[in-house]
């Protein structure tokens, strides 16, 4: 049974049907076919899924991420970047690495944080002799980490469903991402001295005068992620709250420091803001109702059932969940797999003595794969119509990344002080 | 990403206009939500109490914008969808992938669009509102639930149209398509 809604859902994203709908469609196709519930329930589930004060967060955390890239600060934190690593042998890589782990400290979206690297980065790491389909590969891999470092619109999603506080998760996403950004740059530099990729002869600023002028030219940007995570430590602030000062810090940011906005370019700004919110929330709509049917046809109680018939311990519940996962992202979009799988399988995980925030952690890793898994990983979409690199190259170079985010994701299966340590020490839960 | 076409650049120039009101519209609401939770802070600051309404305003105005958008993301192809299987198809196959998926949808939404008008008239009937928001009526509050639903068919019935129209462009671009 529980594989009807999965047999629809296939179909429909084969013939190309939107993701959003083609949730929303296997969902409805299956409570009708099996007499699930009366017709006025899946609007009341639309309606309450996306009514939420802490999803809200969401489009005001994209909003600011617009302001500021509009504002030039892709530029600026490039810049910085580029002058810490640029010129090391294949630095460019490196360079774009760093530059998407910073931009994922200003905004939540791995697909914003892949395509504003990725044209840029792309045709430097060519220059220097990278193949085209594995700096693609690279930027959409580093992208993914947007969702692991804070502010995370995937935490965000996965806090509401579990009523865990955003804070502690975001927080609990710093240490990894910050083992997932640096696990890049060994293997980017390793890379390079294998093939003998060129240092950046560009005009690549890296003298420590240089650098000092680059690290002040994005100093605004770099105070965003400690702004936004001094709003949690202080308690004084919602998710929400915070993400509305983000807009109004990256307003004065860009219009009045850096004097790169103009009041003429807010409507747009404000227009894409929404597109995207519209899509995120249709998702949100659908992935919700579709989970409402998997609860109705028992898949948690038969979830469990499987656990307890295998007497599964906590570390094995989660290497299970992986598997599932990683199957399931191959052809699952990054959104969808959050709502979807959260309701069932966050309160098993509670059952069996996971933390949630660590289980929101390796969630996200689970997340981060499926970004860049083929054969619909989104960021590889993103880069490849970015940067018209096929996408058939981008598939034959992205491996190394998800073996690099496979053995990330164990480590934070098994050594869950990784994702506790830190939250447990600035946001103790009460 | 835009993708199969420029934004709604198929679709005719009245659809168009229609869809890019329907998301500037939500634009609207989008900075009217944001004014309300920054009034709250600062209320809240000056030790003032805001009351429910400075939280259910901005909850509702989220789904007003979600399902008031839903339908010009059709035309903009705005959605994220995974199409690398349609584009290695030959045209005529596309095009009848894509007419099924667009009629499938509008079908569905239909179904969904009656229990929409069925929960708004049981509002009506009962002559619920609600207390925290002025008591507006609950009627009116859900009423973006019907109207949504009823411009994302409409959006999708022009799509299909589109879609058979002579001289529509093929899908030709090297990647799945994505709003996000």
């Amino acid at each position: 049974m529980i594989a009807i809604p999965f047999v629809f859902l296939l179909f429909l994203i084969v013939i190309g049907m939107p993701i959003g709908f083609a949730l929303i469609v296997a969902s409805v196709v299956t409570l009708y076919w099996l007499g699930l519930a009366p017709i006025t329930f899946i609007p009341d589930v639309f309606a309450g899924s996306v009514q939420n004060f802490t999803l809200l967060a969401i489009p005001f955390f994209l909003l600011a991420a617009e302001l500021l890239s509009a504002g030039g600060l892709i530029d600026r934190v490039f810049d910085l970047a580029r002058a810490i690593v640029g010129r090391m042998r294949g630095g460019m890589g490196g360079a774009c690495v760093i530059a998407t782990g910073i931009f994922a400290g200003v905004q939540g979206s791995s697909a914003a944080d892949a395509a504003a690297i990725g044209k840029i980065g792309t045709a430097g790491m060519v220059r220097e002799g990278y193949r085209p389909g594995f700096a693609a590969a690279l930027i959409a891999a580093s992208g993914a980490t947007a969702i692991l470092i804070p502010p995370s619109i995937a935490m965000l999603i996965y806090a509401s469903m579990v009523n865990v506080s955003v804070g502690r998760m975001f927080f609990a996403g710093i240490v990894p991402g910050i083992i997932n950004v640096l696990a890049f740059l060994v293997f980017v530099a390793w890379r390079a001295q294998v093939y003998g990729w060129k240092r950046d002869d560009t005009g690549a600023i890296t003298n420590w005068a240089a650098r000092t002028t680059a690290l002040k030219r994005s100093i605004w940007v770099l105070l965003l992620p400690v702004f936004v995570l001094y709003g949690f430590y202080s308690g004084q602030l919602t998710a929400t709250e915070i993400s509305t000062a983000c807009v109004i810090y990256s307003v004065v940011v860009a219009m009045l420091f850096y004097r790169s906005l103009h009041v003429r370019d807010l409507w747009p700004i404000l227009m894409q803001t929404a597109r995207t919110t519209i899509n995120i929330f249709t998702i949100i709509a659908g992935a919700v109702l579709l989970s409402k049917v998997l609860t109705f046809l028992n898949a948690p109680q038969l979830i469990f059932g499987f656990i307890e018939h295998f007497k599964l311990s906590g570390w094995e519940f989660l290497i299970v969940v992986s598997a599932i996962m990683f199957i399931l992202g191959m052809f699952m979009e990054a959104v969808a797999l959050n709502v979807m799988t959260t309701p069932i399988l966050a309160p098993i995980a509670m059952k069996l003595g996971i933390d949630p925030v660590h289980y929101g952690i390796v969630l996200i890793f689970n997340i981060e794969i499926a970004l860049i898994t083929p054969p619909v990983g989104l960021n590889l979409f993103v880069l490849a119509g970015a940067t018209k690199v096929p996408l058939g190259a981008i598939y034959r170079e992205v491996l190394p990344f998800v073996l690099i985010l496979i053995a990330l994701l164990v480590m934070a299966i098994f050594f869950p002080q990784l994702s506790l340590w830190l939250p447990d020490r600035i946001l103790p839960s009460t | 990403m835009q993708s199969l076409h420029d934004v709604g650049g198929d679709a005719p120039a009245v659809v168009r206009w229609m869809a890019k009101i329907e998301v500037g519209l939500g634009a609207v609401l989008m900075l009217a939500a944001l004014a309300v939770t920054i009034t709250t802070i600062v209320e809240r600051n000056l030790g003032h109490s805001t009351g429910e309404w400075s939280l259910k305003l901005p909850e509702l105005m989220l789904m007003w914008l979600t399902f008031l958008g839903m339908g010009a993301l059709v035309t903009e192809h705005g959605h994220v969808a995974a199409d690398m299987v349609l584009r290695r198809m030959p045209p005529r196959a596309q095009q009848v992938c894509e007419t099924l998926s667009v009629l499938i949808t509008a079908v569905v939404l239909a179904v969904i669009l009656w229990g929409a008008v069925s929960i708004v008239s049981q509002q009506m009937d009962i002559n619920s509102t609600d207390e925290d928001l002025w008591d507006v009526p609950e009627a009116a509050l859900l009423s973006i639930l019907p109207i949504g639903l009823g411009i994302t068919i409409l959006h999708l019935l022009v799509e299909t149209w589109i879609i058979w129209r002579p001289g529509r462009r093929e899908i030709v671009q090297d990647a799945g398509r994505s709003g996000a």
